[in-house]
C-alpha cells in the first residue's frame, strides 16, 4: 500500500460524506440566490411562468394534488420554497450538524419540486446531479454507521461513473467531437460558450482537436483510471476538477462544477475500498 | 434492515439510470451525427412529468455551433411597426464562473426555440390553433407579451433567428417568425 493510500486511510467515511454535502449544498445556494435574483422570470408573464410549464407535462395534476403543487409552486409560493432551499442549504455550509439529516430532507423534497417547477425548459444536468447527491445524502442520514452509508458512497461513484462515461461514449459517436470541431463550435456561441476566445483561436485547429479528444478520454476512461491506484486516482480527480472550472469559467455553468466535484469524494472513498478488496484476495490466494 | 433497503432502492435507481442511457440516448447516437443542433429535441409535444427523475447524461454530445436570437417587434395603434429589436436574454457576467443569473433564463428560450422548431419541421400542417397549444410557443409568446412596449403598442409578433460567430462568416438565419398577438 502506498503512502497516498495511508494518508487517504485517514479520510474517513463520515468525512468523505460530508464533503460531497457541503459541495451539494453549495451548488444549491448558488442557483437559489440566481433564482430569487432573478425572481421575475417566475411571474405569470416570465419566461418560467408555472402555468406554461404545467401545460407541458403529459399528465396535468388533479384535485389535491393539483392544487397543492399550485399552492407550492406558482408565484410567488415558489419563491417561499427557493429561501427555503437557501437557508437548508446555508445551514449545511455553515456546519450546523445537528440540523443537517433535516434540512437534507427538505432539500431532497424542495430540489424535486424545483426540478418539476423548471420543467422541461431551462433545465440543467447539474440539477439532476444535484438531486441523486441529496436523495443519497437522505438516505445516508437515516443510517450513517451501517451498511447503507457504504451503499450511498459506492451508488454516488456509480453514478457518475456512468455519467462520464455516457457522455464520453457518445461523444466518440459525434463527428463533431472526433474532427475536433466541437470544441470550437460551442466556444463561438454567447450562451455556452466565449467567442473571443473561439475567435482568437478560429485560425488553427489543434488546440480545439487536442481538448476534444481530452475530453473524450477523461470521460470514457474515468471508471478504469480511478481504479489504477492511488497517485492516477488523484490524479485523474484532479483532472476532473480542472475540467468542470474550465467549463464553468469558459462556459458560465457554475453550478455543474459543484454538482459533480461534489461525488468526486465518494469515488476516493470507492477506489479505496475495492483497491482493498482486491488487495485482500490476492494475500489470501497467496497465503492459499 | 436499513442497509439492505437503501442498497436495493439505490441499486435499482442504478439500473434504471443505466436503462435509460442505453434506451434513451444510444439510439440518438445516429440523429448527432447527423443534425447536431437540432437532435436534443423529440418529436412529443408533452412531457411525462417524471422525464426528469432519471438523468440522460449527454453533456453537449449535440453541438450548438450557433446563437437563438430571439426578436420582437410592435404593431402600434396606427398600423405602423417598429423596427425588429433584439430580446437579449444572456448578460454575460464577469464572475459567471460564480454568478450566473441569466444561465436558466437563455436555456429556457433556447431550448423552447429548437422544440418549436422541431415540432413545425416535423408537423408541417400544424394550424395556428396547433401552435397556440404548444408549451414551447406559448411560453415564448408570453416571455415577448411581458418584455416593455411603448403606449402606443398595440399587438406584437417575435422571431426566431440563428446567429453564427462571427470568425464563421456566416449570414443569421430566420428561423421563425410568430402571428401577430395582442398585447393586452
Amino acid at each position: 500500500m502506498t503512502d497516498l493510500w495511508v494518508r487517504a486511510l485517514s479520510v474517513t467515511q463520515a468525512g468523505a460524506v460530508n464533503a460531497t454535502l457541503v459541495m451539494a449544498a453549495c451548488g444549491v445556494l448558488i442557483d437559489c440566490a440566481e433564482t430569487l435574483y432573478t425572481r421575475r422570470w417566475y411571474r405569470p408573464d416570465g419566461v418560467f411562468n408555472w402555468a406554461a410549464r404545467r401545460a407541458s407535462y403529459a399528465w396535468s395534476p388533479s384535485g389535491a394534488i393539483g392544487t397543492a403543487l399550485d399552492r407550492i409552486l406558482a408565484y410567488p409560493y415558489f419563491l417561499a420554497l427557493t429561501v427555503l432551499q437557501l437557508v437548508c442549504a446555508a445551514l449545511i455550509v455553515a456546519g450546523v450538524t445537528w440540523l443537517a439529516p433535516y434540512a437534507v430532507g427538505v432539500l431532497v423534497a424542495a430540489r424535486f419540486l424545483t426540478i418539476l417547477r423548471i420543467g422541461p425548459y431551462g433545465g440543467e444536468g447539474s440539477d439532476q446531479m444535484l438531486m441523486i447527491v441529496l436523495a443519497a445524502m437522505g438516505l445516508y442520514a437515516i443510517g450513517p454507521e451501517s451498511g447503507a452509508g457504504r451503499a450511498v458512497v459506492w451508488f454516488l461513484a456509480a453514478e457518475v461513473m456512468l455519467a462520464y462515461v455516457t457522455a464520453g461514449a457518445i461523444k466518440l459517436r459525434t463527428a463533431a467531437w472526433r474532427s475536433g470541431d466541437a470544441i470550437q463550435s460551442v466556444m463561438g456561441t454567447t450562451l455556452f460558450g466565449t467567442p473571443v476566445l473561439a475567435e482568437a483561436v478560429a485560425h488553427t485547429r489543434w488546440p480545439s482537436l487536442v481538448l476534444c479528444w481530452m475530453v473524450m478520454a477523461f470521460e470514457c476512461l474515468f471508471p478504469i483510471l480511478v481504479f489504477c491506484g492511488p497517485e492516477v486516482c488523484a490524479a485523474t480527480l484532479l483532472a476532473g476538477v480542472v475540467m468542470h472550472a474550465s467549463i464553468a469559467i469558459l462556459q458560465g455553468l457554475n453550478v455543474f462544477f459543484w454538482a459533480f466535484v461534489s461525488t468526486y469524494p465518494a469515488v476516493w472513498i470507492t477506489a479505496r475500498d475495492v483497491h482493498a478488496a482486491v488487495g485482500d484476495l490476492l494475500q489470501r490466494g497467496i497465503a492459499g | 434492515m436499513i442497509a439492505t433497503i437503501a442498497a436495493i432502492v439505490l441499486a435499482v435507481y442504478f439500473v434504471l439510470s443505466v436503462i435509460r442511457q442505453v434506451t434513451l440516448v444510444f439510439p440518438r447516437m445516429r440523429a448527432f451525427n447527423g443534425s447536431p443542433g437540432g437532435a436534443r429535441v423529440t418529436p412529443d409535444r408533452a412531457v411525462p412529468w417524471n422525464s426528469r427523475l432519471l438523468p440522460v447524461w449527454t453533456f453537449f454530445s449535440a453541438v450548438p455551433d450557433y446563437d437563438v436570437e430571439l426578436l420582437i417587434r410592435d404593431r402600434l395603434v396606427d398600423q405602423q411597426y417598429t423596427p425588429w429589436r433584439a430580446a437579449p436574454y444572456q448578460r454575460v457576467a464577469a464572475i459567471r464562473w460564480l454568478w450566473n443569473p441569466d444561465r436558466r433564463r437563455g436555456k429556457a428560450i433556447v431550448d423552447m426555440s429548437a422544440r418549436l422548431l422541431f415540432a413545425l419541421a416535423t408537423h408541417r400542417d400544424m394550424t395556428a390553433v396547433d401552435l397556440a397549444s404548444l408549451g414551447p410557443y406559448t411560453g415564448l409568446l408570453t416571455y415577448a407579451r411581458g418584455l416593455p412596449r411603448s403606449p402606443l403598442s398595440d399587438q406584437r409578433q417575435f422571431m426566431i433567428a440563428r446567429t453564427f460567430a462571427r470568425h464563421r462568416g456566416k449570414a443569421p438565419h430566420i428561423m421563425l417568425i410568430s402571428p401577430l398577438f395582442p398585447l393586452s
